[in-house]
């Protein structure tokens, strides 16, 4: 079930009355069910199959959880996300490449994060970083919570688990602060990005009939398309989990503003980031054994993240080019520092855009052809549109507002600006807010970029 | 706790009305059209409240000032005769564009000639020949032109024509629906809640297409229609439009053309098709006649240069052949 269609508005209204209605009369215990069989409604909704996959997934990982410290039950368990992962995601990739013929797989929704979800959980366990969770219901609970089963964010249970043992209510102060978040959200995704991605797409569908002027500034526009996306389903994500109660912590931290591509990876999807971090990066032996292997983990972990976001060429190219902008970066950090920061900023968003044509690009013909079609001269439609200008206004201006209010008590984790809605201004302020959601969302439907992955 | 609450409903209130006021008042500069009312002559299903100042963002920048007579047309009507007159659908009541710069404004300009546009939205071929009959009997055109973006007709849509069954657009502007369309906020929440909860556009099931007997009833009654007012006829046809991988255009054009062209040319009507002009315009100057700088490009209603193209086209075929 997709956060941008009316089906998910009723049932997360319909949860939200009900739910409350079960905390109070029926006690924690069994809110946590309700709270499961509503996470599973929410995942089978598009395809009833999948949840089979995600009940299988969820008891064989609890299963090993328990037994984790003995190494067969701790392979075991990561063998299980990563095989299935591995099946779903990668077996038409290899397949391709081989020169077999594909099968016909599905993808299942959110398997990329549910797996990277259990696959931490194992490995914590084993570091002795958490105790296996004894509780089949309230494990369940943690890896199969709806608001972030899809897309993100990929939640640490040591992050979720302990929230959900201190029973935490459905309350009104936390759905005065949930539903503004998620009106954040829904605004990011459905005013900027979902208006953006029109033109987005008409470029890359076509590149060889634009304008130099034009495929420029679509590569731009691009950039700031799938923040907002992206950034926009994380808050709804965490607007939804507010209302419940239960805090996520940000996924973004204004990337953009970045100084340098490896700042911008500490800023972009932290929750990813910080994953590999922790599992890949420095297991691998991270800074500690000289440039030579920290160049090589970085290229692996990039890589790996690269072909994380989608079983492609293309992915993966994208993800050794961040790679490598981040080996060259470390020995010129001085000669960067050096450059005034406002100039640094535009260039390394600049850098980003173009890597995110490996990223948006269905092949390597099509990046070929943007990349063609950017730097030959030829005649073509200029198309100077008008979304992609107000999205980076809008963006400049909400920057601005921010930066004005922040010393002000309101900014929520997140750079979210929350209006106090028992007062008649702020509750006016929302009702606007709200009312300018409604006027100027894209309601053609356009699904979430990271739906895919 | 009385008092809390009765505090809290306070500003409950006083949020809503401020918010419905702030909000109605952006719409007026985004997103202001008229309502529609009933057309007393027949001439059109309906018609737009009359003298009203319109404004639209949602597609293009559209702005403007409905007639006197509650039409997107920049002259009055005081019962003179029209030399041409338009009917057609929004593609040429041009709610995106500057009115100034719609193809009967520019058609006008060019001929020197009284032309007006009867061109209203949802106002496809079957309904502009439905009101044919009332449409000439009250403007008297030398010309009328009718414009249509589909001749791929069925059987029965033909049929409903012939018969004169072509369901009639209701106005809807009375009781409390009439009340709620005077706030534009209201208009254009409803306009986007009915794009939200439609998924899937319906695809066209029916593949019962007129044949060429059919299509030539339906010709022989419009030619029926303009004799009798003798009246001459332009069919305006205007394909949809992509664009492919390599960069070039791609016109749509129906294969019935052929046929459109050949039986309007038995008939006596000028048969207009603008798929050759929009492939010139766009390999002269890549430049496309659907689509805005805030819309999908190639798509949607006809921009500036698509009601430019249209009144260059018709103003050659006019001066060719009438």
């Amino acid at each position: 079930m997709s956060f941008i269609t009316p089906a998910f508005l009723v049932f997360f209204i319909l949860f939200l009355l009900s739910g409350s209605l079960i905390q109070k009369f029926f006690g924690d215990r069994a809110f946590r069910i309700y709270l499961l069989a509503a996470d599973f409604v929410f995942y089978s909704y598009t395809d009833y199959r999948f949840s089979f996959l995600l009940l299988f997934m969820t008891v064989s990982v609890y299963l090993c959880g328990l037994k984790a410290e003995k190494k067969p039950f701790f392979y075991l368990g990561i063998a299980i996300p990563v095989v299935l992962l591995g099946f779903f995601k990668y077996c038409n990739f290899f397949l391709k490449t081989a020169g077999f013929s594909t099968l016909n797989i599905i993808l299942p929704l959110g398997i990329s994060f549910y797996s990277f979800e259990a696959i931490s959980y194992l490995c914590d366990i084993r570091r002795n970083r958490i105790g296996a969770e004894k509780d089949l219901i309230m494990f369940a609970s943690y890896l199969c919570f709806f608001p972030n089963i899809i897309s993100g964010p990929i939640v640490r249970v040591g992050d979720l688990l302990e929230q959900f043992k201190e029973n935490r209510k459905i309350s009104l102060r936390n759905i005065e602060t949930g539903i503004q978040i998620m009106a954040i959200g829904y605004f990011k995704k459905m005013v900027i990005a979902d208006r953006i991605a029109v033109f987005v797409n008409d470029v890359y569908a076509a590149p060889k009939a634009f304008s130099r002027l034009t495929i420029a500034f679509a590569l731009l526009s691009y950039s700031l398309q799938i923040y907002m996306d992206f950034s926009g389903y994380s808050d709804i994500a965490i607007g939804i989990s507010k209302c419940l109660g239960y805090d996520l912590k940000k996924n973004f931290d204004l990337p953009y503003l970045s100084g340098s591509v490896t700042e911008f990876w500490r800023r972009w999807h932290i929750s990813l980031s910080s994953w590999f971090r922790d599992y890949v990066y420095i297991p691998l032996g991270g800074n500690r054994r000289g440039k030579t292997r920290q160049y090589l983990n970085l290229l692996i972990v990039m890589g790996l993240s690269g072909i994380w976001h989608g079983a492609d060429w293309t992915f993966l190219l994208w993800g050794l080019i961040n790679g490598l902008l981040m080996c060259l970066e470390r020995p010129l950090f001085s000669a960067i520092q050096g450059i005034p920061a406002v100039l640094r900023k535009i260039i390394v968003y600049i850098l980003i855009s173009a890597t995110w044509v490996f990223f948006r690009a269905d092949s390597f013909v099509q990046v070929k052809d943007i990349f063609t079609a950017l730097f030959t001269a030829h005649q073509g439609i200029f198309q100077p549109y008008l979304w992609s200008f107000s999205g980076f206004l809008m963006s400049f201006l909400y920057l601005l507002l921010i930066a004005w209010k922040k010393n002000e008590n309101r900014l929520y984790d997140g750079y979210y600006l929350l209006q106090d809605l028992h007062t008649a201004k702020g509750l006016t302020l929302f009702c606007i807010f709200v009312g300018l959601l409604i006027c100027l969302a894209y309601t053609a439907g356009n699904p979430f970029v990271y739906f895919r992955f | 706790m009385k008092n809390k609450t009765s505090f809290c409903i306070r500003n409950i209130f006083i949020a809503l009305i401020t918010s419905f006021i702030v909000l109605n008042l952006f719409c007026m500069f985004y997103y202001n059209v008229p309502v529609h009312l009933d057309c007393e002559d027949g001439s059109t299903d309906y018609i737009w409240e009359k003298n009203k100042r319109y404004i639209q963002m949602n597609e293009g920048i559209g702005y403007g000032r409905t007639n006197n007579e509650g039409y997107m047309e920049t002259d009055d009507y005081h019962g003179e005769k029209a030399d041409v007159l338009i009917m057609g659908s929004s593609h040429l009541q041009g709610l995106s564009i500057p009115q100034e710069r719609n193809m009967s404004s520019l058609l006008q300009d060019l001929l020197k000639e009284n032309v007006y546009s009867l061109a209203m939205a949802g106002h496809n071929l079957k309904v502009c020949v439905s009101n044919l009959n009332e449409a000439l009997e009250k403007y008297r055109p030398d010309v009328v032109v009718l414009e249509t973006n589909n001749i791929a007709f069925t059987h029965r849509e033909i049929k409903t024509v012939l018969n004169d069954e072509v369901p009639q657009t209701a106005a809807e502007n009375e009781g409390i629906i009439g009340l709620l369309q005077r706030s534009p906020f209201l208009r254009l929440a409803y306009s986007q809640y009915q794009n939200f909860i439609t998924e899937e556009r319906e695809s066209r099931t029916d593949k019962d297409y007129a044949d060429e007997s059919r299509i030539n009833e339906l010709l022989q009654l419009i030619r029926q229609i303009c004799e009798t007012h003798d009246c001459k006829t332009v069919i305006l046809y205007h394909p949809t439009l992509s664009l492919n991988d390599d960069g070039s255009l791609q016109v749509n054009t129906d294969e019935r053309t052929g046929i459109w062209s050949r039986l309007c040319k038995e008939n006596g009507i000028t048969y207009l098709d603008m798929s050759e002009k929009y492939i010139e315009e766009y390999e002269k100057n890549r430049i496309l006649p659907y689509g805005f700088i805030n819309t999908k490009i190639g798509n949607g209603h006809l921009n500036v240069e698509g009601h430019r193209m249209m009144a260059e086209e018709l103003y050659r075929i006019l001066k060719e052949e009438h």
